[in-house]
């Protein structure tokens, strides 16, 4: 039964990324990639991995969909999608590259070292119960900080080109008017959405959730709040700025004023890891969230510049 | 307290400043900033000198758990490097920028991440932060270049992007397979774990695909010029004296640290191959170029190929070869640095002041813009590697390194790709010296040529103090 239903996910995954490939229609390609997203977020929970599921659901399929769907409406304006021609050589590179995973996974030797193992033993140090935010925010949260300031600059690059546009185009957002039934659905899912933004925070200290995942879920909230024409973004820019970079802000403080106490960087005092870390997530999921939303949001209106 | 987490701390702290008071001075601020860093860089650099390399577990959680990073003799010369041409080019940019209003709110922030990037590659020991690292130099680097908002920009940023991730995906996946084999993602452990079968020999083979991506080696170079000739000037050189290095280097510490038993000499040639076509390929190209700033951008192409002809030279040879090319490579790496960044920046300043981008345009701007044209004439003399520069010592030592090595045929193309860069660097001199045309140019800020000069005179400056960073570039494994 279990074998039946994971090959039949396999093969979804399959026809689901050829249909991203092979489709005319851009929109019936965006659609097949959102699918391909949500196949892959069952795929990570067969494989017990349910914090990526997470992850992959809210961003992978979500989001992206979201910024892929809204690419295409400024296609759309322009030009024509042309199919593309070239797919023999990348297919041929995939199927090599298939067979050699294959065969070297299964002539994989046994690892020496068992990480697992070893966050288990420290886990009790970490001070949290779920060992992927033990990793995420105390063993390895030098990566972690990292990485939210590679998310931090992807806002501020989008920043950069939004203002680059800025001057030949404006969005036309003025223009809509409000649709009652989304706007009076969105106002009453905005605050589930919140509660279940914070929820998936607040788990993510004893089992799957986080950040990550509350910060995905945050944004895709205040998506649908524009979507349904609430201008949130309305805010003084600044302010905006202070909140898309408050995350990384405190990240960093905290990382650093442990060490005027003779620490290493990013070690937080042992007594209170756990407020520590619970902490940082928290300011995190909302710049995340802020963050996630500001690529949705700076992205250009119905209108693009016309380059000559 | 320990300098190394500075070192971090520092670009990071003066990232959300420009970010978050885009009021205040930025420029100003920026040259405080850096050279702050630079003393931290310059006391790090004495400490490793005096007591040899050190690690630091971040976190206080030790490899396999945490993530360590390493300072030896390489970082802290690259440290050092970073910090010198960051230096010049933020006092560059600070009168550069004076006519691109929009583009200096951007500038500034994405600049200081792109520095505590580079800083957290030089200094990682773990796979994994290095692909992260990567990622945050991609990413503030496609900024960059996107900055003027211009179509051939954003056009040459997205192909960058596209190119920079499928070889960061490369590389993860590669780092992915090496961590479910060996349990563990920290470079000095893997060192004497990895073992030749098939998983490590793919896993190797990814990521070396995915950093020749990166690092825009011939024949996946295409991205580079665009990228690198459009940008604006002190952003071009800060890509093609750091960026392109950064995934150069983990390239090279891979390869050096842990895979050396396991790459077959017959890759290793393959790479110097691909070294020898860039140069051939990319110093032709940079001949027939009819803009200025691709001209030095295919000139880069044409360098990076030098940095590939470490691994034909120093794998499956013997131990006093390796330690020369080693040497030579590394020393190619700075003074390449140097000297490319003073060429884009003097060319940057030529372009600003005669307000045309073609070779051609500079017609006779010999005698209204000396200093400039000096400033590249000094750095020419690095490239071509002629004595006295640092690229002559470089080339030097390499050559040692392939006679040693009975390998006549990388004398060749040392001694070939020296030519090259002479014609096409020629070409902008025939031109420039011109009597009969008189171009009309538009005063420039002197601090502009200053900067060109101070970075080509380090350039030269290597030829005479080069033993002082030699002596630190021992090969890696003596060292840990």
């Amino acid at each position: 039964m279990q074998f039946a239903f994971d090959s039949m996910l396999g093969l979804g995954l399959l026809a689901c990324a050829a249909g991203v490939f092979w489709s005319r229609d851009l929109f019936r390609s965006v659609v097949m990639f959102i699918a391909f997203g949500l196949l892959l977020a069952l795929t990570w929970v067969r494989l017990e991995a349910p914090d990526l599921a997470l992850a992959e659901a809210a961003i992978g399929a979500g989001l992206t969909g979201v910024l892929l769907l809204d690419a295409i409406g400024h296609l759309r304006q322009h030009k024509e999608h042309s199919p593309r021609n070239h797919w023999l050589l990348p297919l041929l590179c995939c199927i090599a590259l298939a067979l050699l995973l294959i065969l070297s996974l299964n002539a994989r030797p046994e690892a020496s070292i068992s990480l697992p193992e070893l966050v288990a033993e420290s886990l009790p140090e970490s001070g949290v119960e779920h060992p992927i935010t033990a990793v995420l925010l105390n063993f390895r949260s030098y990566d972690t900080l990292l990485e939210i300031a590679v998310l931090l600059v992807a806002a501020v690059v989008a920043m950069a080109l939004n203002d680059g546009l800025a001057a030949t185009a404006r969005t036309s957002a003025e223009q809509s008017s409000r649709d009652p039934v989304l706007a009076g659905f969105t106002s009453r899912l905005a605050p589930v959405i919140l509660l279940i933004a914070v929820y998936v925070l607040w788990a993510g200290s004893y089992m799957p959730g986080g950040a990550f995942q509350g910060g995905a879920i945050l944004a895709a909230g205040l998506v649908l709040l524009k979507l349904a024409d609430f201008h949130i973004e309305r805010y003084a820019e600044s302010l905006l700025r202070l909140g898309l970079a408050l995350g990384f802000l405190v990240f960093l403080a905290v990382a650093t004023s442990v060490m005027i106490g003779g620490r290493p960087f990013l070690t937080y005092p042992e007594a209170f890891a756990g407020q520590f870390i619970l902490f940082i997530e928290a300011v995190l999921t909302f710049s995340i969230g802020l963050i996630l939303f500001s690529l949705f949001n700076q992205s250009p209106g119905q209108e693009v510049p016309h380059d000559n | 307290m320990n300098l190394i987490p500075l070192l971090l701390v520092i670009p990071l702290a003066w990232a959300l400043l420009s970010l978050l008071l885009p009021r205040l001075p930025l420029g100003l601020l920026a040259l405080a900033g850096i050279v702050l860093q630079l003393g931290t860089a310059a006391m790090l650099w004495n400490d490793v000198q005096i007591h040899g390399a050190s690690r630091y577990a971040i976190g206080d959680w030790v490899a396999p758990l945490g993530i360590t990073l390493v300072a030896d003799g390489l970082t802290v010369t690259l440290l050092a490097m970073t910090a010198l041409i960051a230096v010049v080019c933020a006092f560059y940019a600070i009168f550069y920028l004076r006519a691109y209003e929009k583009e200096r709110r951007y500038f500034w922030p994405l600049f200081w991440f792109l520095l505590a990037a580079l800083n957290g590659i030089w200094l990682a020991g773990d796979l994994f932060n290095l692909y992260v690292g990567l990622e945050l130099v991609t990413l503030a680097a496609v900024g960059m270049v996107t900055l003027s908002g211009e179509r051939h920009a954003l056009a040459a940023g997205l192909r960058y992007l596209y190119a920079a991730l499928l070889g960061s995906l490369a590389y993860l996946l590669g780092v992915a397979l090496l961590y479910g084999a060996y349990g563990t993602l920290d470079l000095g452990q893997l060192s004497s774990l990895l073992e030749a079968n098939l998983i490590t020999q793919l896993a190797l083979a990814l990521m070396t695909f995915g950093l020749l991506m990166k690092t825009a080696v011939f024949p996946l170079h295409s991205w580079l010029p665009p990228a690198h000739g459009g940008a604006l000037a002190p952003v071009s050189a800060i890509l093609s004296a750091l960026v392109v290095k950064s995934s150069f280097y983990i390239l090279a510490r891979i390869w050096m640290d842990a895979g050396n038993a396991l790459m077959p000499v017959s890759a290793a040639q393959l790479l110097g191959a691909l070294g020898a076509l860039a140069i051939i390929w990319g110093g032709w190209q940079a001949f027939r170029q009819s803009e200025i700033k691709m001209l030095v951008a295919y000139s880069t192409v044409a360098q990076l190929g030098y940095l590939m002809l470490l691994f034909p030279l120093a794998i499956g040879q013997s131990q006093q070869s390796a330690i020369l090319a080693w040497q030579g490579t590394m020393l190619h790496l700075l003074s390449h640095g140097f000297a490319k960044a003073a060429m884009f920046l003097a060319v940057g300043t030529l372009v600003l002041a005669v307000g045309k981008k073609r070779v051609v345009d500079m017609a006779g701007i010999s005698a209204k813009m000396p200093l400039a044209l000096f400033a590249f004439g000094l750095a020419s003399v690095s490239l071509m590697g002629l004595p006295p520069s640092g690229g002559f010592n470089a080339k030097w030592l390499l050559m040692q390194s392939a006679i040693q090595s009975g390998q006549w045929h990388w004398v060749a193309v040392l001694l070939a790709g020296s030519l090259i860069t002479a014609s096409y660097v020629f070409r902008v001199f025939s031109v420039s010296f011109q009597k009969d045309a008189d171009p009309q140019i538009r005063p420039t800020h002197p601090a502009l040529d200053l900067s060109a000069l101070l970075l080509a005179a380090i350039a030269i400056a290597l030829g005479f103090g080069a033993a002082i960073p030699v002596e630190l570039l021992t090969l890696p494994e003596e060292m840990l």
